[in-house]
């Protein structure tokens, strides 16, 4: 089927790198890891069906180390380079390089990166064509121009990042005072993220939600949107939990949105995966094209649960030269998918980043359940990369039950040795204003701004497992005497068997 | 046995008697009848008062992390009491890193004076800027790390000196 690609690498690391890997093995492709120093024994290292050393953990020396990439792919007689998402995903200049190099780049080409990777040029483009575009200002960012921009568009406004993402290189500023200090922190992040220190300014809508549209192009002018996908609930510019279909969306609404996601694509012939995205004001039920994202998302598995489509499958046979066999009718979206994502961070440290070894990782499991894990039990959050640690995706007939089933998932769900947000997604998922999805971009900030754990009680249970661990570990007199107890099948008797094989 | 361990800065002391396959546990005049029903590395299934239940635990540096219907318990040996000599460098006017990080910049020279909330510097992790800021006003008595270098959670950073006016 897929003849043109019998070997693709992988540049990327974590949980997408083995959802490339889990989608490569279906397709009968041959597939190659990439590490850097500190990914050496990463699982997706493990899982791949080849692996090559990139360099050191500094993402630019590794990761984005664009021509040691490529060469890496060549060596290996790889005929594709699958980009995942962040990284090199968006950069247009990797992508010509890999054509440059014979090699297919599983994404769109160069030029549409190009287009739309910049965000101002993007807001160009759109505002030809007729989709509307959030009011803003992308013409040249020193302070003066900057400041008299901010006055004609109003506060509260965000200072972007033009090559940004993943809300990194971004600030929301509620007034002029502070606008100064938002352009330097944000050209710091944006410069050390990106590369790329240019800023443009948009006007924010506090209330608003962010919704999203997947869309999919193959290489010969077939076009279809895969519906929304709503991203509302953030923190700091980050989504932490994604649903679709969105609570928000009516028909008219969802197929104008689809419609004008299906333009901007094709304004700038885009194939492969994208993601078409929009902030909608619920009051005026009116939406504004805000970017496109011209690789696969993080949260493209609850499209894949509410379509029946793979996506990363479609990206690779895309990039095989094959045709879409289906048209937009023949499209529909069943029952109701949510995901959330599982951060190695501290919620009791003002949710700073946390690294270290995962002393556990049991995944949750059963019906309606889907986890896009990259690490397990024993391995190494490091702090130089995204503390993603996995993904957790529900589905069920409506929105309502797969609420309940990511709850479900989510309290069985063991995840020891690293402080993480478990615990602060399942008090949202248990929000009253949550379930009756009463939410928007600013919601989340707006009422779990001072959020802690609620600290229980510790209950006696857990107090008398510890004890019987901390028994059997010790090996002491107890032991002893129980070891010459009458049952021969005690489990106390079995040496050694009560060692924790991790980490000790 | 008695066993005492810390969790969340609360001590408990449990007592633990054998009868054959069963246990008796004893906590805070409160008696519990506990049966174990499997265990493996990591992972232990107790009938306790006739309720099934399945604990997940697993251990670093004598810490014993449980993991209970959806809730993560730190259990730690019982520190002793902290001696009441007052630590020579109280609260406020040392300020440590709130995780591991790179100096990315720091914004303020030694001697110089601070403001609340002033930034003294910047930190850097997995790509996002921390902004340290002074937490008191005073004169800034030392800074310990230099930008570039890569600092441990709680290492020292700088320290202040309030009782400059």
């Amino acid at each position: 089927m897929v003849d043109r690609i019998r070997k693709i690498l992988i540049a990327n690391r974590g949980e997408i790198a083995i959802r490339i890997i889990r989608a490569c093995r279906e397709l009968g492709i041959a597939s190659i890891a990439v590490y850097s120093d500190v990914d050496a024994t990463a699982l997706h290292v493990r899982l791949a069906d080849e692996s090559v050393a990139i360099g050191p953990p500094e993402a630019s020396e590794s990761y984005l180390n664009a021509p040691r990439i490529i060469q890496a792919a060549l060596d290996r007689e790889a005929q594709a380079i699958h980009p995942g998402y962040g990284f090199l995903s968006e950069n247009a200049d990797f992508a010509d390089q890999v054509s440059q190099a014979g090699l297919i780049f599983i994404g769109p080409s160069a030029d549409a990166i190009q287009a739309m990777g910049n965000k101002a040029e993007a807001r160009r483009r759109v505002s030809t064509i007729d989709v509307p575009v959030i009011e803003g200002y992308s013409g040249q960012d020193d302070y003066d121009s900057i400041q008299n921009a901010a006055i004609r568009i109003g506060y509260p406004l965000l200072v972007k990042a033009a090559a940004g993402g993943g809300g990194k290189g971004m600030r929301v500023v509620w007034e002029s005072s502070n606008l100064h200090e938002a352009i330097d922190t944000a050209r710091r992040e944006a410069k050390h993220a990106f590369g790329d220190d240019r800023l443009i300014l948009e006007r924010y809508l506090p209330d608003a939600h962010h919704i999203e549209f997947q869309v999919l192009a193959d290489q010969y002018g077939n076009f279809v949107h895969l519906f929304e996908r709503e991203c509302s609930v953030q923190r700091r510019h980050q989504k932490i939990i994604e649903e679709t279909p969105s609570p928000l969306l009516d028909e008219s609404l969802r197929s104008e949105m689809g419609t004008a996601a299906l333009n901007v694509a094709s304004a700038v012939g885009y194939t492969n995966a994208g993601t078409v995205e929009f902030i909608v004001d619920p009051q005026h039920r009116s939406f504004f094209f805000l970017e496109m994202n011209t690789r696969l998302q993080v949260e493209h598995p609850i499209t894949e649960l509410v379509t029946g489509l793979d996506l990363v499958q479609w990206q690779i046979r895309i990039a095989a030269d094959e045709r879409l066999p289906f048209n937009q009718d023949q499209l529909s979206q069943r029952g109701h998918a949510i995901e959330c994502r599982l951060y190695a961070e501290d919620p009791a440290n003002n949710f700073l980043p946390a690294s270290g070894p995962i002393l556990s990782f049991t995944e949750p499991q059963g019906p309606g359940i889907r986890v896009d894990s990259g690490f397990g039990s024993g391995d190494d959050i490091t702090l130089y990369y995204d503390p993603l640690i996995a993904k957790v995706i529900a589905y069920g007939e409506d929105r309502l039950s797969a609420i309940r089933r990511l709850q479900a998932a989510l309290r069985d769900t063991v995840l020891l040795g690293i402080p993480n947000n478990v615990a602060f997604l399942l008090d949202i998922l248990s929000d009253d204003a949550f379930l009756q999805a009463k939410i928007h971009t600013g919601w989340v900030e707006q009422n779990f701004a001072d959020w802690h754990s609620t600290g229980c009680e510790t209950p006696a249970e857990v107090l008398i497992a510890a004890g019987l661990i901390s028994t059997q570990n010790n090996l002491d007199r107890p032991l002893e005497q129980d070891r010459s107890g009458k049952d021969p099948f005690s489990p106390w008797k079995l040496p050694n068997y009560f060692r924790n094989g991790v980490g000790s | 046995m008695i066993f005492r361990c810390q969790v969340d800065n609360q001590l408990y002391e449990i007592k633990l008697e054998w009868h054959d396959e069963q246990c008796h546990a004893t906590l805070r005049d409160q008696d519990f009848l506990v049966e174990i029903l499997d265990h493996r590395p990591g992972q232990i299934d107790l009938r306790v008062q006739d309720h099934s239940i399945r604990l997940y635990w697993a251990e670093q540096n004598g810490r014993t992390w449980i993991s209970y219907k959806g809730c993560t318990y730190i259990v730690d040996k019982p520190v002793n009491r902290p001696s009441n000599k007052r630590s020579e460098k109280s609260g406020e006017n040392i300020v440590r890193a709130p995780m591991p990080a790179q100096v990315r910049a720091v914004e303020i020279m030694e001697q110089a004076q601070a403001i609340k909330g002033q930034t003294i510097m910047l930190l850097e992790a997995m790509k996002m800027e921390i902004r340290i800021t002074a937490p008191i006003d005073g004169q800034v008595t030392r800074i310990y790390v230099q930008p570039g270098q890569r600092v441990d959670q709680g290492q020292l950073l700088f320290e202040l000196n309030s009782s400059v006016s």
